[in-house]
């Protein structure tokens, strides 16, 4: 058993901060915790790519509070959708699975009334359809584009109704 | 899947893709299909469905806080009926409840019409549907809805068929629907009490329309209106200010949406998958409502594997969305009644009662049986 002289790990972020967590948190981020089980000697800092000081303040507020029953208390309202995605994409480096659920979920809610123009360059994604096939399968489900409150298509915009 | 995607920064990868695609409504989902191929090809992959649907069957509601089950079970070869409430999380806890007054006397046939508005239930005679109460169990309160109706004429015979019970937020009133045809009076008294008998046929059919019933004004009313009909004994469920049925009309069945608000209606056609023409057989369906949603369970007669679709919009065919294919579920046959959780209840061959937990695709018994095939339950919320 890799065993340190403390019980806390030693997590060095992307842009250079150490982060001094408890065992008990480092376990929840499986990618760490398959590195500690690897090591053969002690593991003195293990180093956390793209996870940046401010995801890992995040992440303690979340495991704080989790710890203490109130998960459900945590928000990242404060966060716009494209820090929303950044910090979704931390944790899923990271592994860790209640907080993958809790943001997965959440960036689902920013984008349900959006776009399908918004939502290719959110997943950085482009469109593979010629146009005949995107008008095919825009007819096919015309139904769900139809709603007050749905995000208006940037190309359909200039068709009158 | 293929990745052809050109990467720009914070690429969302695929598998991530889907966990967030998953957790959308079917709505936004569908909506997305536009994005890309592969995007337009998740509802043909089973483990993406299987994830849509497993996030909305739990998507919290507040609707099912504090509900209970009401259970209806028919004893005897007249079907007298009996009632409980059930509740607790294994539905431990059974109360049996003591009929209304005006079924005292005559217990048999009764059935439920949709499920509770604001703890009452509305109850009904099968056969002769002239019979109609609203009952608050809990209150031990229950209003007797007039059959009389001016509507009638004189010389003839009715035969109603009760459609739907519902709240109506607008004029904050409850309301009844119902088809009535006149038939020219028959002498024989016997012929009241054949449910579309023989005797029908040759009486002639000397008018048909729809009625409406206000509580407020303690009357019905005409509509000037043309719905497909209820099949026989077929579940009416109500939601949001809207009463919806099986219905058919020139061979070909619908789900009928009323608006008890404006008394404007609206059709969907059955989905286009499974059809009656295949060498399967016929097909069975049940409509439901599944954590707030319209939904149809269909099988094949006599095949125990059930299809589950969710109806994205009202009026909308290509809206249905086929989330659950479940079975082949031993010993069971036909569902009686949903739960909240997506909880559909069975009775199986052996009388006993049991429901599907759709999460997790088990069946579990719940200690009661169920003697006659007209066992019914519903939603209760006082």
């Amino acid at each position: 058993m890799a065993s340190s002289s403390s019980n806390l790990i030693s997590l060095k972020t992307s842009d250079g901060t150490v982060f001094k967590v408890e065992r008990a948190l480092a376990k929840t981020m499986k990618t760490v915790q398959a590195i500690i089980e690897e090591a053969d000697a002690n593991i003195y800092m293990i180093p956390i790519h793209n996870v940046f000081s401010h995801h890992m303040d995040m992440i303690i507020d979340y495991y704080k509070l989790s710890v203490a029953g109130k998960s459900k208390e945590f928000s990242v309202e404060k966060l716009d959708n494209d820090e929303l995605k950044d910090f979704l994409l931390a944790v899923h480096y990271l592994n860790m699975e209640d907080l993958f659920e809790v943001l997965t979920q959440a960036v689902a809610d920013r984008l349900e009334k959006k776009s399908v123009g918004y939502v290719r360059k959110y997943f950085g994604i482009e469109n593979d359809f010629t146009p005949e096939e995107y008008a095919a399968i825009r007819k096919k489900n015309d139904w769900a584009f139809k709603g007050d409150d749905i995000e208006p298509e940037e190309d359909e915009e200039k068709q009158e109704e | 899947m293929a990745s052809k995607d050109i990467k720009v920064s914070n690429h969302i990868p695929n598998d991530l893709a889907f966990s967030i695609l998953s957790k959308l409504p079917i709505v936004s989902i569908k909506r997305f299909s536009c994005v890309h191929k592969s995007w337009a090809l998740l509802f043909q992959n089973p483990n993406f469905l299987s994830a849509v649907g497993k996030n909305f069957i739990s998507q919290y509601n507040s609707f099912y806080d504090d509900t209970c089950l009401m259970l209806k079970r028919t004893q005897g070869y007249d079907n007298r009926c009996v009632f409980d409430m059930l509740s607790g999380e294994r539905f431990e806890n059974r109360v049996r409840l003591d009929l209304p007054l005006p079924f005292q006397d005559d217990d048999t046939c009764i059935q439920i019409l949709g499920s509770s508005i604001n703890g009452i239930i509305c109850l009904y005679q099968e056969g002769d549907h002239s019979k109609i109460v609203l009952w608050k169990p809990t209150a031990k309160e229950f209003t007797i809805i007039p059959s009389d109706n001016v509507n009638y004429l004189p010389y003839s015979t009715t035969l109603t068929k009760t459609h739907g019970f519902g709240y109506d937020s607008v004029s904050d009133d409850y309301k009844v629907i119902r088809h009535a045809t006149l038939f020219e009076r028959d002498t024989d008294s016997r012929s009241r009490n054949y449910l579309e008998g023989y005797r029908l046929y040759i009486s002639k059919s000397v008018g048909k329309f729809w009625e409406i019933y206000s509580m407020r004004s303690n009357s019905w009313r005409k509509l000037d209106i043309d719905m497909p009909l209820r099949i026989n004994e077929s579940v009416v469920v109500y939601m949001n200010g809207m009463c919806h049925w099986w219905g058919i009309k020139v061979g070909k069945e619908y789900v009928v949406s009323f608006d008890l608000s404006n008394d404007v209606f609206l059709t969907t056609p059955t989905p286009l998958d499974m059809c009656d023409n295949s060498n399967l057989g016929m097909v069975e369906r049940h409509l439901v409502v599944l954590n707030m949603s319209i939904s149809l369970i269909s099988n094949y007669a006599m095949n125990t594997t059930f299809h589950i679709s969710v109806l994205g919009q009202l009026g909308v065919r290509e809206s249905w969305t086929k989330l659950f294919i479940v079975g082949p579920l031993l010993g069971v046959e036909h569902p009686i009644g949903v739960g909240k959780r997506g909880n559909i209840f069975f009775r199986k061959e052996n009388y006993k009662l049991a429901y599907l937990d759709l999460s997790t695709e088990i069946i579990e018994e719940i200690g009661i049986q169920g003697e006659s095939h007209f066992c019914q339950i519903v939603i209760y919320k006082s």
